[in-house]
């Protein structure tokens, strides 16, 4: 106790520039505290791409194989049309093969749409991110200029002889 | 035909529409706030520090122009309001004013009320303020008032005031009701004090009138319960065992005092040695029930009582009787002194009386024997006696002839001297006094000397004064017989009172002012209203109005009115001469 008072005692002549700093080096942190955020934020940005670009290959993997599907039945049934003694592109073998193309197709666009759609959504999340880190940062320096401005009226209100007016000294006068 | 292969649709489905997070509009929306707060920080800073200012400025302004009670006092005088005059509430600066006006306010009022406590305390003290309403009120009053005053301005200095007042005030009363609990107390002592000798006066009465013991008892009892009431209202329990200490005294005291006087009167007994006896006998007449009831020892003080009563009315007798003969033994000496000397009648009234009340000092044969004594030891020619007799007989002491013969013989002034000289003095003298009077009477009722006409009016008034004089002559002689030391007046005195008091009689005022009444209307001033030469008395008769009226130039409304007037006139005058 005896030292928390002794220490107490020692600061006391200082506290109002000790004041001051704290809240000049509180200006500062807010000024990193934006640009940190910024950060965070850009690299949210990125994640989002990548996530949104892994998310569109997956969808062109399942555009991929509607394909294979679509060319393993077509070849299928022309086969077994030639192997039946038929035609294997006229015909019902011809009908069955447009059908399983039309289907297919759906699913092909569905596809290429999602992949399109997840592509368009990460890119304005990037962005999005992007715009929240800039304003992260301006943040930080407006919170900053706010702390400097209360710190500079807090340390004006306080007063005592060093912020009392000191007359100005001309040579030969005597005070 | 087999079946041809078909595509089997796996199903697949739009994306979701991914949920986009606005972080952008969070994040501005944090900075907004922040912003905000910050700014709201610095403008409440500001305004604090404004409002710190105009606080300042306002406890500034209030002390540069205090309130003051004078100006209060001159506000409610005009009608106003205490709070119109600082300035209104709702602003920093004019709490700030009003506050402090407030608070300087209280501070004076505080001191005034002070002062006028300590006033009351004094008065209170010096006994100019004796009723508890009166010191509540004069308490209440300043105090009640200035809170009334601060309250319409600072309530809470108005709280303020009256809990500091208040408690200042109850000082003083505290220390008011004390005082005069404590004059209170000692006016009841001085009260049951003073009373309690007319209680014993009572118990004097009680033992002296009554004679049976209850009765008796009854209303000692009475007077005990009176007298305890009496002390019990001063809470003073020393005084209560003082006070009823001594009734008790008193009550054995008074008992024995009322037996002592009664067996010492002589109601009881007109001896004292039979007074002893009969009390040896317990018998002490009416007081028996009484005397039996007292102790040995308070028996043994009343016969000892007696015994003191009736060995100081011996003394108190015996010496007055030495002292009284010893006085009539010097008197006596000094008047045959004086009546050897002087022959004073007087003196020789005095002797026979000393010789009536004490014949042992001088015996009334003796007294009796004193004249012829004197007049045989003396030369028969005294010519001082004889001067001493005429002198007497010119101041009037002696009207009578037989009077002149008695004082001869006191003065020791034989009978020839007497009849040589001084009866011859004595008729003379009565003569001159007689003619004296006649004329003084004659003149009184305007009797003219040598007139044979004399009217009925003059005639009256000489009779009646005569008439009154003749009474007031035996009157005098009477008393003087009765008493010769009176002094004896002389016939022209008696007359001269006789007419005295016919002059100062109300009858006479009034004749007099009726005939003053005539001269200022008819006689001969200037101020008449009818003038006349008429000289205007009570013995002027209507006929010789008559007689003169036309000549005068009276007219006969004056006649009548004049007629009236003498008429009033003649009516006093028989009053007051017959």
């Amino acid at each position: 106790m005896e030292t928390v008072a002794a220490a107490w005692a020692t600061a006391q002549p200082y506290l109002s520039t000790i004041s001051t700093a704290a809240s000049v080096l509180g200006a500062f942190s807010s000024v990193g505290e934006g640009y940190q955020k910024q950060q965070m934020y850009r690299l949210q940005a990125e994640q989002t791409r990548l996530e949104s670009e892994r998310r569109a290959l997956q969808y062109e993997q399942q555009g991929v194989a509607t394909l294979r599907r679509i060319n393993s039945v077509t070849s299928a049934a022309a086969a077994r049309a030639y192997a039946g003694g038929v035609a294997g592109f006229e015909g019902s073998a011809g009908l069955v093969q447009k059908a399983s193309e039309a289907l297919g197709g759906k699913e092909l666009q569905i596809a290429q749409e999602n992949i399109a759609a997840t592509r368009r959504g990460g890119l304005i999340q990037a962005n999005i991110y992007d715009v929240a880190g800039e304003t992260a940062a301006r943040g930080g320096w407006f919170d900053a200029a706010a702390k400097l401005g209360t710190a500079a009226l807090r340390a004006g209100s306080i007063g005592g002889s060093q912020y009392s007016y000191k007359l100005p000294i001309y040579p030969g006068a005597e005070y | 035909m087999a079946d041809l292969p078909k595509y089997q649709p796996t199903g697949m489905l739009l994306a979701d529409i991914p949920r986009v997070d606005f972080a952008n509009l969070k994040e501005n929306l944090r900075a907004t706030q922040s912003l905000e707060q910050s700014l709201s920080r610095i403008s409440e800073f500001a305004f604090k520090q404004a409002g710190e200012q105009a606080k300042r400025e306002g406890a500034q302004y209030a002390i540069e122009n205090p309130l003051t009670a004078e100006q209060v006092q001159k506000a409610i005088s005009e009608g106003k309001k205490p709070s119109e005059l600082i300035s209104q509430p709702g602003t920093i600066f004019g709490e700030s004013v009003r506050s402090i006006q407030a608070m300087q306010l209280r501070v004076e009022l505080e001191g005034r009320t002070r002062n006028k406590l300590a006033e009351i305390a004094s008065d209170v003290d010096s006994g100019r303020i004796t009723n508890f309403d009166e010191i509540k009120f004069a308490i209440n009053a300043p105090i009640d008032g200035f809170a009334r005053v601060i309250s319409g301005i600072d309530p809470e200095e108005a709280v303020r005031f009256k809990a500091a007042m208040t408690s200042a005030g109850s000082t003083v009363f505290k220390g008011a009701y004390d005082h005069l609990i404590k004059m209170e107390g000692a006016a009841r002592k001085t009260t049951v004090s003073s009373s309690q000798e007319s209680t014993y006066s009572i118990l004097s009465k009680i033992y002296s009138t009554e004679t049976n013991l209850d009765v008796i008892e009854q209303k000692i009892g009475i007077e005990r319960a009176r007298t305890f009431a009496a002390a019990r209202s001063t809470n003073d329990a020393e005084f209560i065992n003082k006070i009823m200490n001594a009734f008790e005294a008193q009550v054995s005291k008074r008992k024995i005092d009322a037996v002592s006087a009664y067996v010492a009167s002589t109601e009881f007994s007109a001896d004292p040695q039979a007074a002893v006896k009969r009390l040896d006998r317990n018998d002490a007449d009416k007081m028996t029930n009484i005397w039996s009831s007292l102790s040995f020892e308070d028996q043994a003080k009343i016969r000892s009582n007696l015994r003191t009563i009736v060995n100081e009315r011996w003394d108190v007798k015996e010496k007055a009787r030495k002292e009284e003969e010893d006085d009539a033994t010097k008197k006596s000496a000094a008047l045959l002194s004086d009546y050897f000397k002087t022959g004073s009648a007087a003196s020789l009234h005095k002797l026979n009386e000393i010789a009536i009340l004490h014949p042992k000092i001088i015996s009334p044969e003796t007294v009796f024997k004193l004249p012829k004594e004197r007049t045989d030891v003396l030369d028969v020619a005294n010519p001082k006696a004889e001067f001493k007799l005429k002198e007497e007989i010119m101041s009037g002491s002696l009207p009578t002839l037989d009077l002149v013969h008695i004082r001869a013989k006191e003065l020791g002034i034989s009978y020839k001297r007497l009849s040589d000289n001084m009866v011859p003095f004595f008729i003379s003298r009565s003569d001159k006094d007689l003619i004296t009077v006649e004329h003084i009477f004659r003149n009184e009722a305007r009797i003219v000397p040598g007139q044979l006409n004399i009217g009925q009016k003059s005639a009256d008034a000489y009779g009646k004064m005569n008439r009154e004089f003749e009474r007031n002559w035996a009157a005098a002689v009477d008393a003087n017989k009765q008493d010769p030391s009176k002094p004896m007046p002389t016939r022209i005195e008696v007359a001269r009172d006789i007419i005295k008091k016919r002059q100062d009689s109300g009858v006479s005022k009034k004749i007099e002012s009726l005939v003053s009444g005539l001269n200022d209307k008819y006689g001969k001033g200037p101020s008449a209203i009818r003038k006349t030469n008429i000289t205007w008395s009570d013995s002027t008769s209507m006929q010789d109005v008559r007689a003169v009226a036309k000549q005068q130039g009276l007219k006969p409304e004056d006649i009548v009115a004049i007629e009236q007037t003498l008429k009033q006139i003649d009516a006093l005058q028989k009053q007051l001469d017959n």
